[in-house]
């Protein structure tokens, strides 16, 4: 089956509902796009050269589709993405959250319950994200065909350089920890998700394909151990709390955020992704469910680094009020 | 803690990492042994020897580098301290094994990221190899020569890979590594002469070997030109013949030693004779066999001994021994007026003092032969050489007796010189022996051998012989201090065998005679004469004969030369040709 024909069905399939309220790539049309490329091509080229015969266009950009093109594509994917993030937050925070804060949130919903609910809204959520990307790609490669140039693959780094990238973004691992969560719980195991954190590189796998494995590594690689208490910087990449607050020079207590704007990742050396850091905390229950000990261990020592700095700090302060 | 603790798993992480998957041509020295995945010592862990290969088709291809890598304390945020313990020539890479990598700096200059780790450094600095950046330079010289001299480029840093990086790991690189910026290769190398030099003895008479062999042509050409005098022994004559013969080619070849050879031959003369003394108890028995049997040889061998250097060299000791047995003194002094013969004389001296009574012993180990040849050289040498010697001699004896204890008795006997010649000659003996067991023997030896002479010379043998001792003791004492400091230098070194350490304090005591302290010179003396007690004899000819071998390389040199002057130029003074090899302050005495 065409993945057009399977993208439509997705659609327009049962889960319509949810799709409504969020936006997704328009596939037909983008497609559409790149048949009139197509066709107006050999218009231009009646006589039928070789090249023209096989529909492609031999320019390495033609203006008409990549101003159509790319940006009607960049904002559809920044709009998904905004969409998915927004969504898996919103679930999360149900999930997460506790004690009165749940209650009413619960109330907001109507009591709607809740885990098999909010199980299936992950999993409506991660085919959402998974069929947009695959659309994406597959509308790229298809533009790369057309046009014979490689202005797909440089639009897809200068997506993930703008994360947009949807399978790069920490919300879909952060909503693959939920579901390996929830799916522990339940006892039903997901074939989508798995994770690994026994061996000496932490990964967790989504499986979108046969042919599509996505790794993501849970190693910070700041103290080359698993995560703990994850923040994922905006570049999309993970550490734990105490190692990415010094290396941005900051104190633990004072958190991310307060980082200097111009401190860079310490992986890709991008600058001001600490500001918009993401706290992993689906990951961090993940974790706290599969390793207890190590979870405890890692617990205790950021208590007492954070102990320790919040000490040295006051004395400081108090020091220099008192003028020393 | 909180923050050494993870510091310190994280570096186990790394270093397990390196050992399971290091990045190509890239070992650990230390860390094998460590154990990194269980505990080890923090030590080990902030310290990393690494060790990175040439990279294959650069002018490094073959060479294998040391890494120094220090962890600073706040590892994982402060970028690693990495050196080259090998001295490398490369643009980026200064004397002193730093290196200038941008990743190697921290962020406002440099680019090291947290995220980066030894395995990762280790793989730039491979890179940077392979691909010198000379735009930023850290040697301007390699920069400017990779950018526009690429060959003399390519010629030095190749150089300096086969020196450092090649098979030498162990030897040169390591010590290069030490302090790779401050040590000059040629440092180096001399002490690894050094080394060589004092560790094995053989080595030293290898490179001495030319000096050897030309005294042994001398010695051939002597029994040639002695064979008129001597008739029947010409073989213990040789090294007399040679000095005479080959006087120009002798001294031709002094001054072409002097520089390195001397080094050498001092250092290794030193070691022996340190090893002999400490050995001295041991080898005494041994070497009194070897004394005897090399008496032997010298009857029967010596013509063929001339060839081999070291031959040579015993075989002129024992020849020295033998006459000085055999004439008791007149022979051999006579003739082998250069230091050789103090040398000689001095080891004979001391047999003749002691031996005096036991000189029948030797005797008869020595042919008949050898006593006819010794009257005749006596005779004949003792004639000429008395004469070279009264003339020459004035001058040095009074030095000389100044600085000896004794110098009054030789001045008495200088005067006495022109007398008989037998007088003269086995006076010198004594003499020579006292000077030159101070000059060779350095150590302990020095001590008793003076006593011994002076002694000896006093009672039995009379003053006159000691003038021409002076004579030749001022020479030997010259030579002898020259050495002395010289050997004290390598000591200093550190180059020198701990045998040496040992004799230290008594070349401190010999220099100290020299300078005219008669008093040390008997303190010293009474040791020896004790160590002697029967055996004195015995051991003095053997500690002689040794010291005289091992010192051979500078006395043939010294005898060539005082042998050609008698010779040829007698009048011409044995001070000029003592200066060449003797440093200044023999001028100065002369």
């Amino acid at each position: 089956m065409k993945f057009g024909e399977t993208f439509t069905e997705y659609l327009h399939g049962d889960q319509e509902w949810f799709l409504d309220k969020c936006s997704h790539v328009e596939y037909k049309q983008l497609k559409k796009v790149l048949k009139r490329c197509r066709s107006r091509n050999c218009k231009d080229a009646p006589a039928g050269s070789e090249s023209n015969n096989e529909g492609f266009c031999q320019c390495e950009s033609c203006p008409l589709c990549d101003q159509k093109f790319f940006s009607e594509l960049i904002k559809e994917a920044s709009e998904i993405a905004g969409c998915f993030s927004s969504r898996v937050r919103h679930l999360l925070q149900l999930h997460i959250s506790n004690g009165l804060q749940r209650y009413m949130l619960r109330l907001r919903h109507c009591f709607t319950n809740d885990k098999e609910l909010m199980a299936q809204q992950g999993r409506m959520l991660i085919e959402y994200v998974t069929m947009n990307a695959i659309a994406i790609r597959k509308i790229l490669k298809k533009y790369d065909k057309v046009h014979s140039s490689i202005n797909g693959r440089n639009f897809r780094t200068k997506m993930r350089a703008e994360h947009l990238e949807l399978l790069q973004s920490p919300w879909l691992i952060e909503l693959g920890a939920f579901y390996i969560n929830s799916n522990g719980v339940s006892g039903e195991l997901s074939d989508q998700f798995s994770c690994d954190l026994s061996s000496d590189r932490p990964v967790m796998t989504l499986t979108i394909s046969d042919s599509l494995k996505l790794e993501y590594s849970l190693t910070c690689a700041i103290c080359l151990d698993t995560v703990f208490n994850s923040y994922a910087l905006s570049c999309g990449h993970l550490f734990c709390k105490a190692c990415a607050c010094s290396a941005a020079s900051v104190m633990i207590f004072e958190g991310l955020k307060a980082a200097d704007p111009e401190t860079r990742c310490p992986v890709c050396r991008e600058v001001g992704v600490y500001a918009n850091s993401v706290r992993m905390i689906e990951l961090d229950l993940l974790l706290k469910n599969r390793c207890k000990e190590y979870w405890r261990e890692k617990l205790h020592d950021e208590r007492a680094e954070t102990v320790k700095q919040s000490k040295e700090y006051w004395d400081s302060q108090t020091k220099f009020m008192l003028g020393f | 803690m909180a923050q050494a603790a993870r510091q310190n798993l994280r570096m186990q992480k790394e270093l397990k990492l390196l050992l399971t998957d290091p990045p190509p041509g890239v070992s650990l020295s230390n860390i094998d042994d460590a154990n990194p995945s269980s505990s080890s010592s923090l030590f080990s862990l902030s310290n990393i020897d690494a060790e990175i290969k040439g990279p294959e088709g650069t002018v490094y291809a073959n060479g294998v580098f040391k890494i120094k890598i220090q962890i600073p304390d706040r590892y994982p945020f402060q970028p690693p301290n990495v050196t080259f313990a090998t001295p490398i020539y490369h643009p980026n890479i200064d004397n002193g094994g730093r290196i200038c990598l941008d990743i190697l700096n921290l962020p406002p200059k440099g680019a090291w990221q947290p995220s980066l780790n030894i395995s990762t450094v280790l793989m730039s600095i491979g890179l940077l190899l392979s691909e010198p950046n000379p735009d930023d330079g850290l040697m301007c010289e390699a920069s400017r020569e990779y950018k526009y001299n690429r060959q003399t480029f390519d010629e030095k840093a190749r150089s300096m890979t086969e020196k450092f990086a090649m098979s030498g790991i162990g030897g040169s690189s390591t010590r290069g590594g030490s302090t790779p910026s401050n040590q000059s290769p040629p440092m180096i190398e001399v002490k690894g002469h050094n080394l060589e030099a004092s560790n094995a003895d053989n080595v030293s008479r290898q490179k001495l070997s030319k000096v050897s062999r030309k005294l042994s042509l001398g010695c051939q050409k002597r029994n040639d030109g002695d064979k008129d005098n001597v008739g029947i022994d010409d073989e213990q004559l040789p090294c007399q013949d040679n000095s005479s013969k080959v006087g120009n080619d002798s001294i031709n070849v002094i001054p072409k030693p002097s520089g390195n050879f001397r080094k050498l031959s001092l250092k290794s003369s030193c070691s022996p004779q340190t090893t002999l003394t400490s050995d001295k108890e041991n080898v005494m028995r041994t070497q009194c066999f070897h004394t005897n049997t090399k008496i032997g040889f010298g009857a029967t061998s010596d013509s063929s001994q001339s060839t081999i250097g070291n031959h040579v060299d015993q075989q002129c000791n024992q020849d020295h021994e033998v006459e000085v047995n055999n004439g008791s003194t007149n022979q051999s002094q006579r003739n082998h007026s250069g230091i050789g013969r103090k040398f000689v004389s001095l080891s004979n001296s001391p047999r003749l003092s002691s031996m005096g009574s036991s000189k029948l012993s030797l005797m008869p180990l020595n042919d008949n032969c050898d006593t006819k040849q010794h009257c005749q050289f006596h005779n004949e040498d003792e004639n000429k050489s008395m004469i070279y010697m009264g003339s020459k001699m004035s001058g040095i004896r009074k030095k000389l007796s100044l600085e000896i204890s004794t110098s009054s008795k030789r001045e008495a006997f200088d005067n006495k010189e022109n007398v008989p010649p037998n007088y003269q000659l086995t006076t010198e003996s004594p003499s020579v022996t006292s000077s030159g067991f101070m000059i060779p023997q350095a150590g302990n030896h020095d001590a008793p051998p003076h006593q011994y002479h002076n002694e000896r010379v006093a009672n039995d043998r009379l003053g006159v012989d000691q003038k021409k001792h002076f004579k030749i003791g001022k020479k030997n004492v010259s030579m002898e201090s020259s050495g002395v400091i010289q050997r004290t230098d390598a000591d200093h070194k550190g180059d020198m065998l701990p045998v040496e350490k040992l004799l230290l304090p008594p070349n401190v005591q010999s220099l100290d005679k020299v300078s005219g302290k008669s008093l040390k010179l008997a303190h010293a003396d009474e040791e020896p004469h004790k160590y002697y007690g029967e055996e004195v004899e015995k051991i003095n000819t053997k500690q002689n004969e040794e010291v005289v071998s091992l010192i051979n390389d500078t006395v043939i040199v010294l005898d060539s030369e005082d042998s050609d002057e008698e010779i040829k130029a007698p009048t011409r003074s044995r001070l000029s040709l003592a200066r060449k090899p003797l440093a200044g302050k023999r001028k100065g005495k002369a």
